[in-house]
């Protein structure tokens, strides 16, 4: 049977993989699956964590097939997908057959990769960081904030960045997703280094193997008499109108969850001037330039993908030197 | 007025977790009747900071019958209502431990009620990380 060949983007750098979807594995067949990376010519953390998410959901749709890897020709990139963990993670997950890594070359999530990005700037890629929300949802957040704490420490000690507010968004968006979804979530990070090390930038993205915020409000209005029958005709913006309402949660019933999540993504982004997106369904909403959490000024931010381009956060921070 | 910062003094950044702030409050003993505690650079959590905010708000009324301040320094600038929920989200102190995230329609009556009550004025100052005083609120 004629294995089929799932052709990666060649740009695996920021949102770009959150717009081209990969394309959908038949679930009717039993065809052996190729993950072709022949042809990548740029790689960053923020961009592979979305392709990471992408593809496992993938295999979720398409269990007990046969996975194989073709490599970069590019042999920086082989070296780029090995230190930023894509072996190792999809590894946990399938049995891929590759020939370019081994056990013995597991990454060390405090150990960056460092190169010069597709612009030339010196950049820094953290390894793909892994929350499973299955073992210890509190326990699983806060190794990842002080994860994050450590490895942004020179960035804040060279320059002007909102370290704690940054982190405080990143937590939100983690315990958001941990209230949603038993699955796992991902994370990558990466600094460039701009105009000669006088500013950097922060690029990052997040995301889960969950539903999405969309789906998951729609379900549970589903079951509030308030809402019921207008559910199933929401909006994105609605959607997204509601998670923003002081107070709403799709977990009332939750001690932890307060409702305030959202409030706090919203705010503290726009306040650090942080530009934040979120890819949702057929959409990409640029959040943080929305001016308000009225329904008018969130449906001025969403923009139509021509896809459903899955679930995922992708932020940029721009921070002067001290 | 006695003034703390939390980042700098005790060396804490994130005041939201417990038991950081549990170390805190251990090492904190207010008998000033003025108080600026500075939250710059500290990452804000519920449940840890509510509970930061409502031993420091105790140990405040503690100290007599007299008016007493308690000034918060942040350095981010966010909508009154969120900075609020955020601060003193699950608050015991304010009897609003069961609430979810309130509107400042409910928020600010039940933070002054209390207030009121305790002769405490609470004072938040939003500054830029210049420390440049952005915008002021003020309950009582």
């Amino acid at each position: 049977m004629k294995s089929i060949q799932l052709k990666i983007w060649p740009e695996i750098e920021n949102y770009c993989q959150a717009l081209i979807p990969l394309q959908k594995i038949p679930e009717d067949k039993q065809n052996s699956i190729n993950i072709d990376f022949s042809y990548a010519k740029s790689l960053n953390s923020s961009g592979l964590c979305i392709l990471i998410i992408g593809l496992l959901k993938q295999i979720h749709t398409a269990p007990g097939r046969s996975w194989s890897i073709i490599e970069p020709v590019n042999s920086q990139i082989t070296d780029g997908l090995k230190k930023l963990g894509l072996m190792e993670i999809l590894d946990s997950y399938i049995n891929v057959k590759t020939i370019f890594w081994s056990e013995a070359e597991k990454v060390d999530i405090m150990v960056p990769y460092s190169y010069l990005n597709s612009n030339l700037n010196k950049t820094i890629s953290y390894p793909i960081y892994r929350l499973s929300y299955k073992d210890d949802r509190r326990g699983c957040i806060q190794a990842f904030k002080d994860w994050l704490f450590l490895i942004l420490e020179p960035i804040f000690k060279t320059y002007h960045f909102p370290r704690s507010n940054f982190i405080a968004v990143l937590n939100e968006l983690a315990k958001n997703g941990a209230d949603h979804t038993v699955t796992d979530a991902f994370f990558g990070i990466d600094l460039m280094y701009l105009e000669g090390g006088s500013a950097v930038k922060l690029c990052f993205s997040f995301g889960d193997l969950g539903h999405g915020l969309n789906e998951n409000v729609k379900l549970h209005l589903s079951n509030d008499d308030e809402y019921r029958n207008r559910s199933k005709h929401l909006s994105l913006s609605d959607a997204y109108h509601y998670a923003l309402i002081p107070g709403k949660t799709t977990r009332p019933a939750s001690k932890d969850n307060k409702g305030i999540g959202m409030s706090i993504v919203f705010d503290v982004a726009r306040a650090i001037n942080m530009e934040l997106s979120v890819f949702d369904a057929n959409s990409r909403a640029i959040l943080t330039n929305a001016q308000d959490r009225t329904h008018a000024e969130l449906r001025k931010v969403f923009y139509n993908t021509g896809a459903d381009v899955g679930f995922y956060y992708y932020g940029e921070i721009i921070s002067k030197v001290k | 007025m006695r003034k703390i910062s939390i980042s700098k003094d005790i060396g804490v950044y994130d005041i939201g977790k417990v038991r950081e702030v549990e170390t805190i409050i251990s090492q904190i003993e207010i008998s000033e009747t003025e108080v600026q505690i500075n939250l710059d650079e500290c990452l804000i959590d519920y449940p840890a900071t509510g509970k930061l905010m409502d031993a420091i708000l105790s140990q405040l009324e503690k100290t007599g019958t007299d008016r007493k301040v308690l000034r918060i320094v942040y350095d981010c600038d966010l909508s009154e209502a969120t900075l609020l929920n955020w601060l003193f989200l699950g608050s015991t102190f304010f009897n609003i431990s069961e609430k979810k995230e309130l509107g400042l329609d409910e928020l600010k009556p039940a933070i002054s009620k209390i207030l009121s009550e305790k002769n405490i004025v609470v004072q938040i100052c939003i500054q830029n990380f210049e420390g440049v005083e952005l915008k002021n609120y003020s309950y009582e």
